[in-house]
């Protein structure tokens, strides 16, 4: 038995190594499979280029750019611009075959996952590039432009050639899709952004060389342009999709249930880009992180860092928006990047509330085990030793539908503790009171049945003392207190309904029964 | 010189609209990072970065270090008690360019694109200089740092 045992152990162990090794030389085989990919792309970029460029050539471009917001629009039917079409197509499936047969060539043999691979690769490469690609002087004139003006139709293309696997390929107004099968999902992969932008962190030495201060300096604006440059992105895109959403509300109830199918697709888009545009943003925050963790910086290396986190961070906040505000639910894998960035943010510093609270509200969303000690071991400090780094209400509102009864009351509770102890000795004002009170009637606005758990984030005795410390935070707010303060001063009265109204609401709220006690 | 540190957001964001909801209200907030200065009011009304960088007389993107210095000089040359005038320009100017975030912030709130430049000579400005600022990220240059990230990559 004890030999058996021993011996089983032993070919695990053996296993494992072997498939270590094995892990090992695909992981470097694939980088440099990716390797060899980018640079084949690289090779023909600039041809594929002056083809997309060519567009403006046709008579109608001008007039068509100087109109053009994103958004097709049905043009005339004209030779050329159908040729243009054609041109493109062609001009993708040359630049794709071209590259794989560059990178086949050395290694003639590839197998199904390492195809997969290989063709996932130069979908994101290529995507990458074509997000940066813009005509000179015109952000207007993009892939999509060309896509749209050309009506380049977004159907799958079967790819076979004699020296590479067959794989089908799509062309969209988000880029190129690859696939071995003929299904895409709704938004093309893309590598992360922060791969583009040439990042090295060998510059974070804690030395005052002037070639290293130097480096730095010049890719921290890098990171602060590019960012600049995302969020327009974001919200370009977003726009887009909610004209095309907004265009389907109006169809008639006969089409409505097709008007459904293609409305789950644009919110997967969404989700996609989302997804994308949040992963970058961590990527990038990762990269300042170790900065930051570097030790001892020059001045003027350590104010731009400083001013580049806090642009990420307040940029950050529009990926929010379509849950926050719009009542978009987004997917895990949202999700997860939002919390991926949260605890890059979190690493680096440790005794931010906005961050630990919305590491509280993502981890619910995700099922995962929530530090909430955290958070009341901090607020039960002085104020100055904790920070509170930015308004978590938009992170926490995006995914107040996964909250219990019982964690979206505490979580109000902690919010207006958090505002309270960073405004004293002043206290809150009325903007304060409405952001409490967004918060509180959120999770009924979600089209999603409230999540209903059987355990709660803390004991009913730590919940009753936080929501009177909560209520004391607010007291003022209170009717009668109002009064007292006006009397006598030439008050109208209907200034502060609003006002006690809210109040009411957010007392009651903090004063129901979440807590069923045994 | 003012057209030349800006880049217009894409026309579609700025028309469109939809979904442009600004970050955070007006007026003071408890946050620390993202305070009042990330509002959509401008921090320093009728004061650009390209005007503030005429009055110092340095560059829009001079480091923090370099705007501080020049402001010294000239609180020594002009004391500020005897040239008030003056100093109505040049303290303003000193703040946006000399804090990164409020400069940042200026464009931030604009809803325009920084274009990060420098017309001197290293010799003249060792920290940023003609040949250390990167221009805007091309798809030759996006395909070029890929292939150096998986080269890195262990």
């Amino acid at each position: 038995m004890m030999s058996w045992t021993s011996l089983k152990a032993d070919l695990m162990k053996h296993l494992e190594n072997k498939l270590d090794v094995w892990n090992g030389a695909s992981m470097n085989e694939t980088r440099q499979l990716s390797q060899r990919i980018a640079i084949a792309l690289q090779s023909r970029w600039q041809a594929f280029e002056t083809l997309l460029l060519s567009a403006s050539d046709h008579p109608f471009f001008p007039e068509f750019l100087s109109r053009y917001k994103g958004i097709p629009e049905p043009l005339p039917l004209d030779e050329g611009r159908v040729q243009l079409a054609h041109r493109v197509t062609e001009g993708v499936k040359s630049l794709l075959d071209a590259t794989f047969r560059d990178v086949l060539s050395a290694d003639a043999r590839v197998d199904g996952d390492s195809w997969q691979e290989c063709i996932r690769c130069a979908e994101g490469a290529l995507n990458l590039a074509l997000y940066f690609f813009h005509a000179p002087n015109e952000r207007n004139f993009q892939f999509r432009t060309v896509v749209h003006f050309a009506d380049v139709a977004p159907e799958a293309i079967f790819l076979s050639g004699h020296d590479i696997p067959d794989f089908f390929m799509r062309i969209t107004e988000w880029g190129v899709q690859l696939s071995p099968s003929d299904s895409f999902s709704p938004f093309p992969f893309r590598f992360s952004l922060a791969k583009a932008c040439g990042l090295s962190s060998e510059h974070w030495q804690p030395s005052t060389e002037l070639t290293s201060v130097r480096a730095s300096l010049a890719q921290l604006r890098v990171i602060q342009r590019e960012f600049c440059q995302l969020i327009d992105e974001w919200e370009h895109c977003n726009a887009i999709l909610a004209v095309r959403q907004f265009a389907l509300r109006k169809l008639p109830p006969e089409q409505q249930s097709q008007a459904k199918l293609i409305l789950s697709e644009i919110s997967r888009a969404r989700d996609q880009l989302a997804c994308w545009c949040a992963g970058s943003a961590a990527d990038l925050q990762a990269f300042l992180v170790k900065g930051f963790s570097s030790g001892e910086l020059h001045a003027d290396v350590r104010a731009e860092l400083q001013a580049t986190d806090a642009l990420l961070l307040s940029g950050f906040q529009k990926f929010f928006l379509p849950a926050s505000v719009s009542r978009h639910i987004y997917g895990q894998e949202v999700i997860r990047e939002f919390q991926r960035f949260n605890s890059e943010r979190l690493r680096a510093e440790s005794d931010d509330l906005y961050g630990m609270i919305s590491a509280v509200a993502f981890s619910i969303a995700l099922e995962e085990p929530c530090d909430w000690q955290r958070i009341f071991s901090h607020l039960a400090q002085r104020s100055f030793y904790w920070s509170l780094s930015a308004d978590p209400s938009a992170a926490v509102k995006s995914v107040a539908w996964s909250f219990s009864p019982a964690e979206h009351q505490l979580i109000v509770t902690l919010l207006t503790l958090a505002y309270y102890y960073k405004r004293e000795p002043d206290r809150l004002d009325e903007y304060w009171l409405y952001a409490v009170a967004s918060v509180a009637e959120m999770p009924a606005t979600f089209a999603r049945a409230q999540a209903e758990r059987s355990h709660y984030p803390c004991g009913a005795d730590v919940q009753m003392k936080l929501t009177k410390q909560a209520l004391e935070c607010l007291r003022h707010f209170e009717p009668e207190t109002i009064f007292a303060r006006l009397d006598g001063v030439n008050s109208d009265d209907h200034a502060e309904d609003g006002t006690a109204a809210t109040y009411r609401y957010i007392a009651e709220f903090l004063r129901a029964e979440t807590f069923t006690t045994e | 010189m003012s057209q030349a540190s800006i880049e217009p957001r894409r026309r579609a964001a700025v028309d469109i609209k939809l979904l442009r909801l600004e970050l955070l209200p007006r007026g003071r907030t408890p946050c620390e990072t993202i305070s009042h200065e990330w509002s959509p009011a401008q921090p320093t009304e009728n004061l650009s970065p390209d005007h503030a960088a005429a009055a110092l007389k340095v560059e829009v993107w001079a480091p923090q270090s370099i705007v501080r210095e020049r402001y010294r000089k000239l609180q020594m040359r002009y004391p500020p008690e005897q040239f008030p005038e003056k100093h109505s320009i040049l303290r303003p100017a000193a703040e946006l360019l000399g804090d990164p975030v409020v400069r940042l912030n200026w464009y931030w709130q604009s809803g325009l694109i920084p274009v990060m430049w420098s017309e001197q000579t290293e010799s003249e400005s060792p920290l940023w200089n003609v040949e250390s600022c990167r221009g805007a990220v091309t798809p030759m240059l996006a395909l070029q740092s890929l292939v150096e990230s998986f080269a890195h990559q262990s």
